[in-house]
C-alpha cells in the first residue's frame, strides 16, 4: 500500500494518513470526498480500496472534512503541489508518497462556537468505529476482576454490553462502579506528551485516547478529560466541564472566550485555561473526577466534597514548584470548544505542552522526564544549574543530563529507547530555522508527594458498602 | 550529619522563637505538618483554639489534636479541601512509626539547632512565628517536619541476608543469563568464569562471586565442563551448565513466583474506608497480606523484586554489580519499613474482596 498524507496546513500542522493500493495512479477529488463521508465499513462495502492508516484518527480527519464548522473551521480546500484540487481534479498518486495540503476557503463565514458539539461526534465516532474503541476499553477494564451486573444479574464482558445495557438495565451503584473503573483507569494512566511526540499527534479527542491508553501510554489532563467525556458521551451519562487557571476565571470569561474564536484569534481570552476536569451527573448524583495523575491526586468527589474544592481551588506540584489553581464551571460549550482548539487549532501543541508549559515528556511520582535546548557551552552550564538548583531547593537527587553521547548510560531499555525515539523526532520536526542547536534531556527524581487519592466517603460507600460493614 | 530544614512560604516570614512571641500567648495557634523536604504550601496543618495547649507534650497534641481522626470536623475544610485527605495520610505513617515499623524523625523548621526534637517535649519550646508580608496572617505555629527513616541495611545484616539468598539469587541470575540467547550467556560466562585479572572489560567479578558460584556447584546445581574445542586466546576453560537439580530448582522459583504474584497483586493498591480492591494510588498491602499468611516476607519480596526488575538487575553488565552490592536488600527494607498497619478485619475485608473477585 502507498501513503497518501494529508497536512493540514491552516489549522494546527496535524496529518492525517490513508492508504492506498500500489497500483492505484490517481483519485479524483469528487470521489475522496464521497469515500470521507463514508465510515471504514461503509466505504468498504462501496468498493472503496483505500483505508484509514488510523480508523480513529481518521474519524478525526473526516469530522474535519465534513463538518469543518463544528471543528471551528471554514470549509476546506485540497491542494497538491501548490495547485488547488476541485472536484473534478484528481490527486496524483504515482508516489509511494504522496502529500496532500489542506487548506481553508477564506471567503467563507466565520467560524460560530454554536456549531461545536464535541458529545455529538463522540457518538458518531463511536458508532463508526465500536470495535476499535470496545477492544481498547475491554483490555484495561477487566471485566473479570471489576463486574458489572446488569439489573436481572447478567455479568457484562465488554464495553459493547455496557453501551446497549446502560441506559435502562443498569443499577445506580452499578453505573456508578463503571463509570469510577473507567476514571481510575484514566488516571492510571502515565500522564505525558512522549506518545505525541513521536507521532506526530498534537492533541488526541476522547476516543483516540483509549486506543493510545491501551497500548500503556496516556496524555495531559485535558486529552484525559476528553477520554472520560467520551465515555459519558457514548452512554448519554450527562457532564459538564469544570476548568482551572492560576488566575481566577472571570464570570464572563465565556464571553471573551467566544469573542476569541468570532475574531479567529486576534482576541486573546483571559486568563490562560492550565486545567480540565469534568463533573458527570450519574445516579442524581453528581461527581467531581480529576484524572490526570502526574502528581495530581485522583478526584472522585461527590456534590458536597467537590464545593470547596471549586469554591477555593486546587494545588498541585507536578515537579518543583506549588501551584494553585482556581476552578470554574464553566458552559458545555465553553468545554467542547477547549477541547476543539486543541485537537484542531494549536499549532505545535505538544511542544507548547513539553517546553512551554514545561510538563516534559513524562511525569510519574518518582521521575520526571524534561527536556531543554542545549546549544552546547554556557548554554548547557546554565540549563543543568538551573534544574540542579531546583533539585537541591527541593532537597531531590541531583538531575541526571542525557544527550546523544550518554544516551546508553540511561537505566533502563525502556527509557533509554523512548529517549531516543523522542530526539530523533525533535531534531526533525522541531522546525525552527533559527534554532541550530541539540536537545538535552532531565531525569528528575522525584519524591515528597502526597499520594492518597481524594475519594469521597459516599462514592466508598455506595461501591463497597458490604466490606464496610465488614471493616466497622 | 543532622538533618535540618529551612524551609519558607512565599510572602511570608517564619521566625523559630522570636522575642515577640509573647505577644501571641491568647491566640489559637497552627500545628503545621509537612513531610520531609516537601514545600510549605502544601503542608498540613490544624488550628489549636486553645492558646494554654502549647504547654502540653508534642506527642500528645498530635495524638489528641492533629492526628485525631475524631478532630476532622475541626479541620478548615471550607477554605483547604485537601486537608482531610492529608491528615488520613500522616495518621499511616504515625501509625506505622508507633508500631516499630517505620522510624518517624520529627524535626521542627526553622530551628537552629539541628537533628530531631523529642515529641514528648512541650510544644512551646520549639514554636515559631509565622507573619504574612501582606498583613492577612500572623500567628504563632508549631512548625513540623516529619523524616521517615529507612534503617540502612549494616554490614552483618547486608552478610546474614546474603548467606540466605545468595544460591537463589545466582540461580536466577545464571537462568536468566542463560534464557538470553547464546550470545549474551557467552558473555556471562565469559565474565563469570573469568580468570584472574582477565575479566571483560566492564565487567568486575568480586571474589564473593566465584564463592557463590563454587557454592552453587557443591550443591550441584550448576556444573562447569571443558571446552569442546578449546580458543587459546579464550579468557576461560569451562563452559557453565544448569544442571537438571539446577533447572528444576529454577522451574520451583518459577512456579513460586507465578503463584506469589496471582495470590498478592490485588492487594497492590487498596483502600481502606471501606476495604476495595484496585483503587488508583492505594495503599500497599501486599507485605501486610504477606505476614498475615504467615510465608517469610523478605523471601517472598526479594523474589518478587528479582522478577519485576530482572532486566535492571542482571541485563548487560549491571548484574555484576547488582551481586557484589546486594542493594536488592534496600528494596526488601523498605517495603518492610513502608507496609501497611491495618486492622485485622480490614485484612479480612480485603481478603474476602480477593476471593469474591478470583
Amino acid at each position: 500500500m502507498k501513503q497518501l498524507i494529508f497536512h493540514d496546513d491552516h489549522g494546527n500542522g496535524a496529518s492525517y494518513r490513508l492508504l492506498v493500493p500500489a497500483a492505484m495512479t490517481h483519485w479524483r477529488i469528487r470521489d475522496f470526498l464521497d469515500f470521507m463521508t463514508r465510515t471504514g465499513a461503509d466505504a468498504h462495502d462501496h468498493g472503496y480500496l483505500p483505508r484509514a492508516a488510523d480508523p480513529l484518527r481518521h474519524e478525526a480527519f473526516r469530522y474535519l472534512a465534513n463538518d469543518p464548522a463544528s471543528t471551528l473551521n471554514r470549509p476546506l480546500t485540497y491542494f497538491q503541489n501548490h495547485r488547488p484540487l476541485g472536484p473534478d481534479d484528481s490527486i496524483d498518486l504515482t508516489d509511494h508518497e504522496t502529500f496532500v495540503t489542506i487548506r481553508r476557503e477564506l471567503q467563507a463565514d466565520r467560524p460560530d462556537p454554536n456549531c461545536v458539539d464535541v458529545a455529538r461526534h463522540n457518538r458518531r465516532t463511536f458508532a463508526a468505529n465500536m470495535l476499535v474503541t470496545a477492544q481498547a476499553v475491554d483490555a484495561m477494564f477487566r471485566f473479570d476482576r471489576y463486574p458489572i451486573v446488569t439489573a436481572d444479574g447478567r455479568f457484562l464482558d465488554t464495553f459493547l454490553h455496557v453501551a446497549d445495557e446502560f441506559p435502562g438495565n443498569l443499577d445506580a451503584v452499578n453505573k456508578l462502579r463503571f463509570l469510577y473503573r473507567i476514571a481510575a483507569l484514566v488516571h492510571a494512566a502515565p500522564f505525558e506528551n512522549f506518545s505525541k511526540i513521536v507521532t506526530g499527534i498534537p492533541f488526541r479527542s476522547g476516543a483516540e485516547m483509549w486506543p493510545n491508553m491501551a497500548a500503556g501510554f496516556g496524555g495531559i489532563c485535558a486529552e484525559k478529560t476528553a477520554a472520560v467525556k467520551f465515555i459519558c458521551d457514548v452512554l448519554n451519562i450527562p457532564s459538564f466541564p469544570i476548568v482551572g487557571a492560576s488566575t481566577k476565571i472571570p464570570d464572563d470569561y465565556h464571553q471573551k472566550l467566544r469573542i476569541y474564536i468570532e475574531s479567529e484569534g486576534a482576541c486573546e481570552p483571559s486568563p490562560w485555561i492550565q486545567h480540565h476536569l469534568i463533573v458527570v451527573e450519574i445516579g442524581g448524583g453528581r461527581f467531581l473526577i480529576d484524572t490526570t495523575n502526574g502528581n495530581v491526586p485522583f478526584l472522585f468527589l461527590n456534590d458536597a466534597d467537590m464545593q470547596p474544592f471549586l469554591a477555593h481551588g486546587m494545588q498541585a506540584r507536578m515537579v518543583h514548584a506549588v501551584e494553585h489553581l482556581y476552578l470554574r464551571r464553566v458552559p458545555n460549550w465553553v468545554g467542547d470548544v477547549l477541547l476543539t482548539l486543541c485537537e484542531f487549532h494549536v499549532p505545535d501543541l505538544q511542544f507548547q505542552y513539553m517546553f512551554d508549559q514545561g510538563l516534559g515528556m513524562e511525569i510519574t511520582s518518582s521521575l520526571y522526564v524534561g527536556a531543554y535546548f542545549d546549544w552546547g557551552g554556557s548554554r548547557s552550564s546554565l540549563m543543568q544549574n538551573y534544574y540542579a538548583v531546583r533539585a537541591k531547593r527541593l532537597r531531590l537527587p541531583y538531575p541526571r543530563f542525557i544527550h546523544e553521547q550518554n544516551l546508553s548510560s540511561v537505566p533502563g531499555r525502556g527509557l533509554r529507547e523512548r529517549l531516543a525515539a523522542a530526539l530523533g523526532v525533535l531534531r526533525e520536526q522541531y522546525a525552527d530555522p533559527y534554532y541550530t542547536g541539540d536537545f538535552t534531556f532531565v531525569l528528575q527524581p522525584l519524591a515528597h508527594f502526597w499520594k492518597h487519592p481524594r475519594i469521597s466517603r459516599s462514592v466508598r460507600d455506595m461501591l463497597w458498602p458490604d466490606s464496610h460493614e465488614k471493616a466497622a | 550529619m543532622s538533618l535540618s530544614y529551612c524551609k519558607q512560604i512565599p510572602s511570608a516570614d517564619c521566625r523559630f522563637q522570636p522575642a515577640s512571641i509573647s505577644e501571641y500567648e491568647n491566640d489559637p495557634w497552627d500545628i503545621r505538618i509537612s513531610v520531609d523536604d516537601a514545600p510549605l504550601d502544601e503542608a498540613y496543618y490544624f488550628t489549636v483554639d486553645n492558646p494554654a495547649a502549647v504547654k502540653r507534650p508534642i506527642r500528645e497534641l498530635l495524638e489528641t489534636h492533629a492526628l485525631n481522626p475524631d478532630c476532622r470536623s475541626q479541620l478548615d475544610v471550607d477554605e483547604y479541601p485537601e486537608l482531610p485527605y492529608l491528615q488520613e495520610e500522616l495518621i499511616q505513617y504515625y501509625t506505622n512509626h508507633q508500631n516499630g515499623q517505620l522510624t518517624l524523625e520529627f524535626h521542627v523548621n526553622n530551628n537552629p539547632e539541628p537533628g530531631p526534637i523529642n515529641i514528648d517535649e512541650p510544644a512551646e519550646k520549639f514554636l515559631s512565628v509565622c507573619t504574612y508580608h501582606d498583613g492577612s496572617w500572623d500567628y504563632r505555629v508549631l512548625d513540623l517536619v516529619v523524616h521517615p527513616v529507612i534503617p540502612e541495611a549494616g554490614c552483618a545484616d547486608r552478610k546474614q541476608f546474603r548467606r540466605r539468598f545468595d544460591d537463589m539469587f545466582l540461580m536466577l541470575l545464571t537462568g536468566y543469563a542463560a534464557g538470553q540467547g547464546d550470545e549474551a550467556y557467552e558473555r556471562f560466562q565469559e565474565a563469570a568464569l573469568s580468570i584472574g585479572q582477565d575479566n571483560p572489560p566492564n565487567i568486575q567479578v568480586s571474589s564473593e562471586f566465584r564463592t557463590g558460584l563454587m557454592n552453587l556447584e557443591r550443591a550441584r546445581l550448576v556444573k562447569r565442563s571443558t571446552q569442546d574445542s578449546r580458543d587459546k586466546t579464550a579468557q576461560r576453560f569451562w563452559d557453565l551448565q544448569i544442571t537438571e537439580d539446577g533447572q528444576k530448582m529454577l522451574a520451583d522459583l518459577r512456579q513460586e513466583t507465578d503463584e506469589l504474584i496471582r495470590r498478592y497483586e490485588p492487594f497492590a493498591s487498596v483502600a481502606i474506608a471501606p476495604p476495595a480492591l484496585g483503587v488508583p494510588d492505594g495503599f500497599d498491602a501486599r507485605v501486610q497480606m504477606m505476614e498475615l499468611d504467615g510465608i517469610d516476607c523478605e523471601r517472598t519480596i526479594l523474589l518478587l523484586i528479582l522478577e519485576d526488575e530482572k532486566e535492571r538487575l542482571f541485563e548487560g553488565a549491571a548484574w555484576a554489580e547488582a551481586y557484589e552490592s546486594f542493594d536488592v536488600i534496600g528494596q526488601v527494607r523498605d517495603a518492610m519499613a513502608f507496609k501497611t498497619n491495618f486492622s485485622a478485619e480490614i485484612l479480612d475485608a480485603l481478603k474476602q474482596l480477593a476471593e469474591t473477585d478470583a
